[in-house]
């Protein structure tokens, strides 16, 4: 069978993993991105005899390098080279969208053009889709993922694209830079860069890091000498450069759109919910109390319905452990299938309802668009604790698991405020510390106020993450520096769908398990053979290794009241 | 004048971007162009959010006291 791989990408918020999950029909094999913990998805589909992998890139705006998902999306198209790179684009902001498109087609990737979210747009506003092909020099195909309009059409046009070639689109950046661009190309023959020779030059004059970077490597100082006497003439007619060649791509793409389109109703009608949420929502005074009893409600529902399944998770393993146990005769299998496999897996299970309805409720609350607004709003009191208000959403998420929370801290742009933010991820505290909460609860206040002492557990963690994130701020060098909060898209209010919450909170549940299946099910397993070692005592009796520990630590911990199977525990 | 101090509701016109030389290119590149039409749905004095092309951003107030605009014609 033949095989061809595409690649997926748009900017965040166009339902792109919605379009990836209609295509491969959510078979996706989740991994990394080499060397940064940014997820990288990739599904298969079959159209007629070929086999067509799908490879989605993070949601970007921009291919200039200066966060890490820009530079794994170029880096992917140029080193890989697909065989095709699909653009998803929003149909009600098209030219902001098109951005993105134009800067494949200058990077010279053989691009396909859908128009998502086609839905919206009825009776608003209406795309010549035939004549913007013909524009930007490539096919278009318009589609609905959540209403499944057009995914079979999108299959084939994949499918026909694979097959042809197609022209190249130029962006005319006038006169006086197009010379310089003739001029640094003719600089660049005979070196091996797997860009093509004018997006190199565009980027040189743009500053690009990468890619002066990369010359550098190949000992060409003296391009880039060349380039900077370029920068400096061209400089002398436009006061930016980089702001000039910006405004250029706008200048062409908001050309095409309005040669394309007609608006058959404002767009400000389309707003006016949106806006009537948003003043309430983000309001200076309403915006924190609304958000706060949101957290409340979230909390409050996640203990309440996840201890329900929990009780019953503990009671399953440990009826599952007792029948093991009835079939293996061999006392020391026995035990660890029991004791060990069956309980230790057990122990970390427990947690999973918990931290299932948390992500399911935190999913719902982004996939809304709510969770940009909490950023919003709470973007001043972060402030004044040195962290941008994006950061908020990465805390919150620790109050599941610490492993997603941490992998969601990649929408931060800034590497210091992304740094700070992972950091003192680890004092907020994560279902699984409840249980220790609650056990320490008992031992010390002897079930006076038991939930306003775990609540204030909970307050201290985040205190102590607070302290820290000042005091890393001003301590270490590399994090010092101002809070870099520039600009957040606002998504539109929309109903997810069902399937789409739960997709989106199961990844993030997995990673959770991941961990659960290798740390921690290797941490259970090492209790276990400390508890039954040496052979032929009694499992977790004073004679195992885990009783000497137990003994060894006595002297510290009996006078708090802790009796011998707690001290285990800890 | 700067962003900051507009008025809500009101359509305005990006004329340029102080401090510019490629500092900004991020927000650049998400359509805050010179010669673009924004609105400004909230202005809180400190963050604020802007509706431009149907999508709305909130910008920090740095960088919305950069940015310099005028009355839409």
């Amino acid at each position: 069978m033949k095989s061809f791989t595409i690649a997926l990408i748009g900017n965040p918020n166009v339902g792109k993993s919605a379009i990836f999950n209609e295509l491969t029909g959510a078979n996706a094999h989740v991994g990394n991105w080499p060397g940064v913990t940014v997820e990288k998805k990739e599904g298969k589909f079959t159209y007629i005899d070929t086999e067509i992998n799908v490879v989605d890139l993070p949601g970007i705006y921009s291919l200039s390098a200066d966060s890490i998902d820009e530079r794994i999306a170029r880096d992917y198209i140029v080193k890989q080279k697909p065989d095709l790179v699909v653009c998803i684009v929003d149909s009600t902001n098209l030219v902001r969208n098109l951005y993105l498109f134009v800067l494949l087609k200058e990077l010279g990737a053989k691009t396909l053009l859908v128009l998502n979210m086609i839905d919206l747009i009825d009776n608003k506003l209406e795309i010549d889709d035939a004549k913007l092909s013909q524009s930007l020099k490539t096919r278009v195909v318009k589609t609905s993922a959540t209403k499944k309009i057009g995914i079979d059409n999108l299959k084939e046009a994949i499918f026909d694209e694979l097959h042809h070639a197609q022209e190249e689109l130029f962006v005319d950046y006038g006169s006086d830079i197009e010379r310089s661009i003739e001029k640094i190309k003719s600089l660049l023959n005979n070196l091996d860069l797997p860009y093509s020779k004018r997006f190199v030059s565009i980027k040189l004059l743009e500053q690009d890091p990468i890619i002066i970077e990369e010359l550098k490597k190949l000992q060409k100082d003296n391009i880039i000498e060349n380039v900077l006497l370029e920068i400096n003439s061209l400089e002398k007619i436009y006061t930016d450069l980089q702001t000039e060649i910006i405004e250029k791509r706008y200048a062409l793409i908001e050309g095409i759109v309005k040669n394309t389109t007609k608006h058959l109703v404002s767009i400000e009608d389309r707003l006016t919910l949106s806006d009537k949420i948003d003043k309430i929502v983000t309001n200076r005074y309403l915006g924190i109390p609304i958000f706060a009893i949101a957290m409340l409600i979230v909390f409050e529902a996640t203990f309440k319905l996840g201890g329900f399944f929990a009780d019953y998770i503990e009671q399953f393993f440990g009826w599952f452990g007792e029948i093991s146990a009835q079939y293996i005769h061999n006392p020391l299998l026995q035990s660890f299938v029991k004791d060990g496999l069956i309980g230790g897996v057990g122990t970390v299970i427990v947690f999973l309802p918990n931290i299932l309805i948390l992500f399911l409720f935190l999913s719902f609350l982004e996939d809304v668009g709510y969770m940009a607004r909490a950023a919003f709003v709470m973007d001043k009191l972060m402030h004044s604790i040195g962290l941008p208000g994006r950061a908020f959403i990465p805390l919150i998420l620790g109050f599941g698991c610490n492993v997603p929370a941490i992998m969601a801290t990649r929408t931060i742009a800034d590497e210091k405020d992304r740094l700070l933010t992972i950091l003192i991820n680890p004092f907020i505290s994560c279902t699984a510390r409840l249980p220790i909460y609650v056990l320490l609860t008992g031992i010390f206040f002897k079930d006076r106020y038991p939930a306003l002492i775990i609540f204030s557990l909970y307050t201290l963690g985040i205190i102590v993450a607070i302290l820290s994130a000042k005091l890393f701020r001003s301590t270490i060098p590399k994090l010092k520096g101002k809070v870099s909060f520039l600009i957040m898209e606002l998504p539109i209010y929309r109903l997810p769908t069902l399937k789409a919450v739960l997709l989106h909170s199961w990844e993030r549940t997995r990673e959770f398990l991941k961990k659960a299946g290798t740390v921690i099910f290797f941490g259970v397993v090492l209790v276990w053979l400390l508890s039954s070692l040496p052979f032929g005592v009694e499992y977790a009796s004073e004679q195992s290794y885990v009783g000497v520990l137990g003994k060894f630590f006595a002297p510290i911990l009996s006078p708090v009241g802790f009796g011998f199977g707690k001290r285990l525990l800890l | 004048m700067p962003l900051i101090l507009a008025d809500e509701n009101i359509e305005y016109e990006i004329v340029r971007i102080a401090g510019g030389h490629g500092s900004y290119t991020k927000f650049l590149e998400m359509g805050l162009v010179p010669g673009a039409k924004l609105r400004v749905v909230y202005n809180a004095k400190g963050p604020i959010i802007v509706s431009m092309n149907g999508s709305k951003y909130a910008l920090g107030k740095g960088l919305a006291s950069k940015i310099i605009v005028r009355e839409a014609a």
